[in-house]
């Protein structure tokens, strides 16, 4: 790829009939060495434990644990924590494929196998830049609701994130003596052994001095890669993280969202027709049930709106990493839940008229159902909700995925507070 | 395991290297039983594919074109314009990535409010942004040279193409 790679470019394979397959030699730019893919493998494998981390969060909020439980504050944490998921699953993109390229020569090592440790070693490669890159890749699809296969994504990405998270851990064990040394290595440093067991030509004749014509260039290559993959990276995340970080939005032309676009200013996710409550939720008929211990009653739109309607400034932070702020008018899920006997010491299942689907209902925990801001909510921005945004009532609780929000309420049930979390 | 290491490992790396292979294994095989008992077997072809094909993709196409095109393309240009345009080459592949992405997400809306912008001015915008970043690093880079080049009488002008 640099100059050096051409000029010396009679390689090997001169004469061979056939295109060559190239050996790890045959690559002679300076970008191709130990200490750059280490450098670029650290902020790789920086941003999957980051990636790992903030998961596991959204996985947690959606199947709760009995050990572990979120609460309606800080209101913004699940916010951030998604936003940064997505935002620094974009920023893998380029950090993935200039990892791979650095990397790339290794992939013609010769001999091909010696032994089986070696064996292992390369298999264990191959699991984890297939699994990465099947991350990342399926990962950006998804936000941008692009779903060309065949398989649940939220189950196979849960699944693979583990793959991913042990195989770099497995990675980095197995290179750690290669990457201490080369990230000890200054990026200007000559070395005989480049750590690959090649020799090249720039490094074949190390001069102490360093004032090598040809070890110049290489650092400088090294150098200039490094800032060009740093450029990149933040060049992606500058233009995708406005979906999530409003004052950036004008800037985020890649993202998948501007987080002020949409029905009264805020994006839609699920439709009203494709929920298949596009008549059932504008038919005046609607009512709310309310269940709960002392029986069960049932409040038209009006009775709600007459009850008196508390204001909550609270974000919809969707599980794909956009979010927005928005301003709901409604009426305090406790004081719903204290109609029918309810304390805040109890759950709330909320059902919507969605008629199928794995968000027709959630489990408010009882630390949400007891928050000021956690409301049914009837009016967006001081209107009416649309009913895309799921008039003729909504949930919005702080700290929630956007999932979990659910809209289109038809029924509201007290339930004796499950184990901490409150596992559904 | 990799032949060159420059020395042999001390007692507390191979100690830490035993446990990172032992522990991420282990979350290996989680995510492994994770996968055998939560996805459903009618998936498995779909997600196995797709797990092979970004490596088949990779490693037989993009890579290839990416080192043939830098083996073509930068010993044409002057030294201070080979890093900025292997950035601006890096940048477009990832780029090209999300303009899939983008693109497909447009052809195929649920709502309105799902990828508003116009691909084509947004997918246009970030090629000009590329530009202009490639453009800031020939600068950035001239003028290194340039400094770099200076206090030696016999320094070699850094912005004349290598011997070949
Ligand atoms: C490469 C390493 C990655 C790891 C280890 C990882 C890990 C995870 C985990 C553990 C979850 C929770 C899944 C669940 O709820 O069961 C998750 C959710 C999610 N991730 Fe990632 N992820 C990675 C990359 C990405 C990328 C690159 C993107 C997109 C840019 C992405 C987008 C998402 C989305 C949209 C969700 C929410 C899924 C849902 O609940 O519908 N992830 N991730």
């Amino acid at each position: 790829m640099t100059s050096s790679e051409a000029r010396e470019a009679p390689g090997p394979h001169r004469g061979r009939p056939h295109l060559p397959v190239p050996r790890t030699d045959d690559f002679r730019s300076a970008v191709h060495d130990p200490r750059v893919v280490a450098r670029v493998g650290a902020l790789l494998g920086t941003a999957v434990l980051i990636l790992f981390a903030t998961g596991l969060v959204s996985h947690l909020h959606q199947d709760p644990v009995s050990w572990w439980a979120f609460g309606p504050s800080p209101a913004w944490a699940y916010r951030v924590t998604q936003g940064v998921h997505v935002a620094v699953g974009f920023a893998c993109v380029p950090l993935l494929l200039a990892k791979l390229y650095a990397a790339y020569p290794r992939l013609f090592e010769r001999p091909a196998l010696r032994g089986w440790r070696h064996a292992v070693e390369r298999g264990s490669v191959a699991v984890l830049v297939a699994a990465t890159t099947f991350q990342i890749v399926t990962g950006v699809l998804n936000v941008f609701q692009v779903y060309p296969w065949r398989f649940s994504f939220v189950a196979v990405h849960y699944a693979a994130a583990w793959v991913v998270a042990g195989s770099v851990v497995v990675h980095v064990g197995v290179k750690l003596p290669t990457i201490l040394a080369a990230l000890r290595a200054p990026l200007a440093q000559m070395r005989a052994d480049d750590g690959w067991g090649r020799t090249t030509g720039e490094t074949a004749a190390p001069e102490p001095d360093g004032g090598d014509d040809r070890a110049d260039d290489g650092a400088t290559t090294r150098r200039g890669f490094l800032a060009a993959v740093a450029a990149a990276t933040l060049g992606v995340v500058a233009l995708t993280v406005g979906q999530t970080a409003r004052p950036l939005a004008p800037l985020a032309v890649l993202a998948p969202r501007d987080p002020r676009v949409g029905p009264q200013g805020l994006p839609v996710n699920k439709t009203a027709r494709d929920a298949g409550v596009a008549e059932t939720a504008a038919d005046p008929a609607w009512r709310l049930e309310l269940r709960g211990p002392d029986g069960t009653r049932s409040l038209s739109r009006p009775d709600l709106l007459a009850m008196g309607l508390a204001t909550a400034v609270v974000p919809i932070a969707c599980v794909e990493g956009w979010s927005a702020t928005a301003t709901w008018d409604g009426v305090r899920v406790r004081d719903l839940a204290r109609l029918v006997g309810g304390t805040d010491a109890e759950d709330v299942r909320v059902e919507s008229l969605q008629p199928g689907g794995s968000y027709r209902e959630s489990l408010l925990p009882a630390a949400y159902v007891a928050a000021d801001d956690t409301l049914l909510a009837l009016r967006l921005g001081g209107e009416d909700l649309d009913l895309d945004h799921g008039f003729p009532a909504r949930v919005v609780a702080p700290n929630r995925p956007g999932v979990l929000q659910t809209k289109w309420v038809s029924r509201l049930t007290v339930e004796p507070a499950a184990p901490q979390g409150g596992a559904a | 395991m990799s032949r060159a290491v420059p020395q042999a490992p001390s007692p507390a790396v191979r100690r830490a290297r035993a446990v990172l292979v032992v522990a991420g294994a282990g979350l290996v095989a989680f995510g492994g039983w994770t996968a055998w008992s939560t996805v459903p077997q009618g998936q498995w072809l779909s997600a196995l594919t797709w797990l092979a094909g970004g490596v088949v993709v990779h490693d037989a196409l993009l890579a290839p074109v990416a080192v043939c095109l830098g083996a073509l393309l930068l010993p044409r240009v002057p030294p201070a314009w080979r890093a900025p345009l292997r950035g601006g080459l890096l940048a477009a592949g990832a780029l090209a990535v999300l303009a899939v992405a983008q693109v497909a997400g447009a052809a195929d809306r649920r709502h309105w409010s799902v990828v508003p912008q116009d691909p084509a001015v947004a997918i246009t915008t970030a090629v000009l942004v590329i530009g202009a970043g490639v453009l800031l690093g020939v600068v950035v880079g001239v003028r290194r040279r340039r400094r770099g080049a200076a206090p030696p009488p016999s320094g070699r002008p850094g912005s004349t193409p290598p011997p070949r």
